[in-house]
């Protein structure tokens, strides 16, 4: 199925949790941020939440900024 | 000291991280400013690019953190950011910026005020950057925000209290800190809005694009000292009329 990742569209399989995306994505887990159709998904649910087609997911980190 | 909501903090300058040629640079001047609370941003990830670890020079130097929601053109783009960064820093401390127009950067006064008070509604410490209105002021405080931010002038524009009749206002009125934001291009402009009695400043890019970053920082931290001193100490009243003297006005030039 076809999710939305950062305005970018991929292709995953049925059974990948947010836990396996961040790290299919290679991402430093530090300091990030995971939503999905604007719904924060907390940390500590990541491993056991899945995904739906055409999910429209935001991850977000932390960045210099005044 | 400087009290914001339930902290207590040492310095009265806050810091931008933001524009800082690289993070071992961004890293000295935050501790020659000696601030204890400093600025970032939230940005997508973009698993093609660098991860920028903006956090563990943060981090060594025990500084708290304000992520802001630059970007957001409307109160729930802010909203949304706000509930990123609380999950993605672990704090409830918000730096609230709402500006739809990407040329000027100015706040939107009405999407600000409807993202404080939700914001406030979920517990968070909302500090919101703003325009120098007195009134906006009194609103956001009546919402429950922890303190107000006030522009000296736009964003980057190293341009000064512009709004220095208005900040005098928003001051006198105040019953949450001042922290004037934005335009503070020179330690003197600092120093004035301390004066003034401002609570607090907000530097970033007179302190990042400095020739010499932590020199300025340090600049900025003694003018805010300088400045606050002479605002507790009293100022003389200014005249915009006659001269006063300051020596007797005797008449012995008369008798020579």
């Amino acid at each position: 199925m076809q999710i939305s990742v950062n305005n970018q569209t991929i292709e995953i399989n049925e059974e990948m949790t947010v836990t396996a995306l961040v790290k299919a994505q290679n991402l430093n887990t530090q300091a990030i941020a995971v939503a999905v159709n604007q719904h924060i998904i907390h940390r500590e649910n990541w491993p056991e939440y899945h995904f739906s087609s055409g999910d429209k997911v935001d991850i977000v980190t932390v960045v210099a900024g005044g | 000291m400087l009290t914001i909501a339930d902290h207590t903090f040492h310095s009265r300058l806050l810091a931008g991280s933001g524009k800082f040629s690289s993070a071992e640079t961004m890293e000295t001047a935050l501790a020659a400013s000696g601030s204890e609370l400093v600025t970032l941003a939230l940005k997508r990830i973009n698993s093609d690019s660098a991860h920028d670890d903006i956090l563990a020079p943060v981090k060594s130097l025990g500084l708290k953190l304000l992520p802001n929601t630059s970007g957001a053109r409307n109160a729930e783009e802010a909203i949304f950011a706000a509930r990123l960064a609380k999950e993605a820093l672990g704090t409830r401390w918000l730096k609230l910026e709402i500006h739809p127009d990407p040329n000027y950067l100015l706040p939107d006064p009405i999407e600000t005020l409807v993202a404080a008070e939700q914001l406030v509604k979920e517990g968070f410490t909302v500090l919101p950057y703003c325009g120098a209105d007195p009134v906006l002021c009194q609103r956001l405080t009546d919402a429950g925000c922890a303190a107000v931010m006030p522009l000296g002038a736009p964003i980057g524009s190293n341009m000064g209290l512009k709004t220095r009749d208005f900040l005098r206002i928003i001051i006198e009125q105040a019953r949450v800190p001042v922290i004037i934001d934005a335009g503070i291009g020179a330690p003197s402009h600092a120093a004035e809005a301390m004066e003034m009695g401002a609570d607090a400043v907000l530097v970033n890019t007179a302190i990042a694009t400095a020739r010499d970053p932590a020199k300025m920082a340090q600049a900025f931290r003694e003018a805010i000292i300088c400045g606050r001193r002479a605002y507790s100490a009293g100022l003389g009243s200014a005249f915009t009329g006659q001269a006063r003297a300051t020596s007797p006005m005797t008449s012995f030039l008369d008798t020579l």
